[in-house]
């Protein structure tokens, strides 16, 4: 579904990743762990377009996606809730919701939109149906995060990219939006997602690939992840 | 009475050249807030946009309106070409870099009209004769009403753009949050010269319903670019009505200093108005200015 071969990629003069290879399989969510600095989010921008990867090369449903400017791979279905959301705070609920579509309606009538939004957004987060002309700049973290995710719905994605989904949010939030992860996931629509938690990320994952200065060092299931402590010591320094 | 009567004439006039102010101060404004240039050759669209209809009328001989949608098409043309070619290639973009460009680009639009046209002053005729109707003892120019149906006009189609299509609240979103406009998959260089298309045209229709009112020349621009700066300034930069708002503003604090005072000073207001607003009330006089 998505490839990863040999990514070199960077910023200006500093080189990030070195050379990374991974893949998702449909039907899977992959978590990518990492110390902080690693260069996990430099991976998602690269794999979304945001930066160029210098070599190496990258494909979603065997097309080559390197290089594409980043609105054509979002219309191709590969779709980013980046780090820190980048949310537009002085936008309604329903407009940021709305924006999420841009890149495969963006003459359809906000009519014809708000109906996409009763079907895909609202029964996932019905929180944002009763904030939806909210400014999002006023939603708590949570549902600043549902927001997000949702937004990104709109695009109806063929894959969900999510950078640190979980950052600064209360565990019951977490686990919600982990069970909506893998719901999506259930209804076909796979994740590749950036983790701080390693341990709730191999809980949850069906692969994990650990991150390291820029290069992969480890790779495996969630439940090989788990039963191998030493992998977290030695790579994560966090137990 | 007769003072009241003064006062009223004075103030009609203002308002009418505080459209014009304000529909250029939309054009900076919709650039300003998609892209963060302040685009210096905004009132070299004005010029262009009168010296086009001049030369449509008088060297194509067409009529009127043709010249019009003629000049404001060309315009709008140029509009999109410059920032084709002058700022979206620029290697390692900046804001900074971006408007020198265009202060490079109003010179050379300048020059370019002083040795294409001359440095005469001409005269458009206005568009439907140049009686005057009396309002309440003020005698308004027919040219006025021009001016306010087309401010009227082109304000509620930004409303409808930027409030009620999706692309006009993609532009919205640019200027909020460019980051996130990317990684919804929106085309921000794009956006970004559909501001510029959308400033061109607005540019070229303002100094073009102006300009019977006063004359055409090749430097007329400069000073109208700097007025609608400040009616962008004034109003705060939030919207398309602020612009408006300010540009009312400035043009009857314009014509009152010079109906009272004398008009020596009168293009001095705008640059005392800016500083005062850039110390005092750097959002403007309804805010929203830093509000990002
Ligand atoms: N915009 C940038 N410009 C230059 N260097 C950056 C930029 N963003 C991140 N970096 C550097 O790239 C490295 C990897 O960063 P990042 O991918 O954000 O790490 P992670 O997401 O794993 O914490 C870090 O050393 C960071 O300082
Ligand atoms: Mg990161």
């Amino acid at each position: 579904m998505l490839e990863v071969e040999g990514l070199v990629s960077g910023y200006g003069s500093v080189t990030v990743l070195r050379g990374v290879a991974m893949r998702v399989e449909p039907g899977e969510i992959v978590s990518i762990v990492g110390a902080n600095g690693a260069g996990k989010s430099t991976l998602l921008r690269t794999i979304s377009g945001l930066i160029r990867a210098r070599e190496g090369r990258i494909r979603f449903h065997g097309v080559d996606i390197g290089g594409k400017a980043m609105h054509h791979i979002v219309a191709s279905g590969l779709v980013q809730v980046p780090e820190g959301r980048q949310l537009f705070p002085t936008l309604t609920v329903n407009e940021n919701l709305l924006l999420g579509a841009f890149a495969r309606a963006a003459w359809q009538s906000r009519h014809a939109l708000r109906r996409d939004l009763e079907k895909q957004v609202y029964p996932i987060f019905p929180i944002l149906a009763e904030r939806r002309d909210q400014l999002a700049g006023t939603l708590s973290g949570g549902q600043q995060q549902m927001l997000a995710i949702g937004r990104a719905l709109m695009a109806r994605p063929r894959m969900l990219i999510l950078d640190e989904p979980s950052l600064g949010l209360a565990p019951l939030v977490v686990e919600e939006l982990f069970s909506v992860v893998q719901r999506l996931r259930n209804g076909g629509m796979p994740s590749l997602l950036v983790e701080q938690n390693a341990r709730a990320a191999a809980a949850f994952s069906d692969r994990v690939y650990v991150l390291r200065q820029g290069t992969v060092v480890a790779e495996g299931t969630g439940a090989d992840m788990l039963r191998n402590e030493t992998l977290f010591s030695e790579y994560l320094g966090t137990a | 009475m007769a003072e009241l009567q003064y006062f009223w004439q004075i103030t009609v006039a203002g308002l009418g050249t505080g459209l014009i102010y304000g529909l250029i101060g939309i054009g900076f404004a919709i650039v300003l807030n998609v892209s963060g240039i302040i685009n210096l050759a905004q009132g070299e669209f004005s010029m262009l946009g009168a010296i086009m209809t001049l030369y449509a009328l008088q060297v194509l001989g067409l009529p009127i309106f043709a010249a019009i949608a003629l000049a404001v098409t060309v315009v709008t043309i140029l509009g999109v070409a410059f920032e084709r070619l002058c700022i979206s290639r620029l290697k390692v973009f900046s804001i900074q870099t971006a408007i020198f460009i265009t202060l490079g680009a109003s010179m050379f639009a300048r020059g370019g009209a002083m040795v294409a046209w001359g440095k005469e002053n001409h005269s458009l005729p206005a568009f439907s004769g140049h009686g005057a109707v009396s309002i309440l003892g003020a005698a308004v120019p027919l040219q006025v009403f021009w001016i306010l149906g087309i401010a009227a006009a082109v304000i509620a189609a930004l409303y409808w753009w930027f409030n009620r299509t999706l692309f006009g609240l993609a532009m919205r979103s640019c200027a909020e949050n460019r980051l996130g406009a990317e990684f919804v998959g929106i085309n921000v260089r794009l956006m970004v010269t559909v501001s510029f298309a959308m400033s061109a045209a607005l540019g070229a229709l303002a100094g073009i319903v102006a300009a019977p009112l006063t004359f055409v020349s090749f430097d007329g621009g400069l000073i109208l670019g700097i007025k609608g700066f400040v009616a962008a300034i004034l109003g705060g930069r939030g919207s398309y009505l602020g612009p408006v708002i300010g540009g009312l503003a400035l043009g009857v604090l314009e014509s009152v200093s010079a109906g009272y005072i004398s008009s020596t000073y009168k293009d001095s207001i705008a640059f005392a108005v800016l500083i005062l607003i850039l110390t005092l009330r750097p959002n403007g006089l309804f805010g929203r200015w830093a509000a990002r």
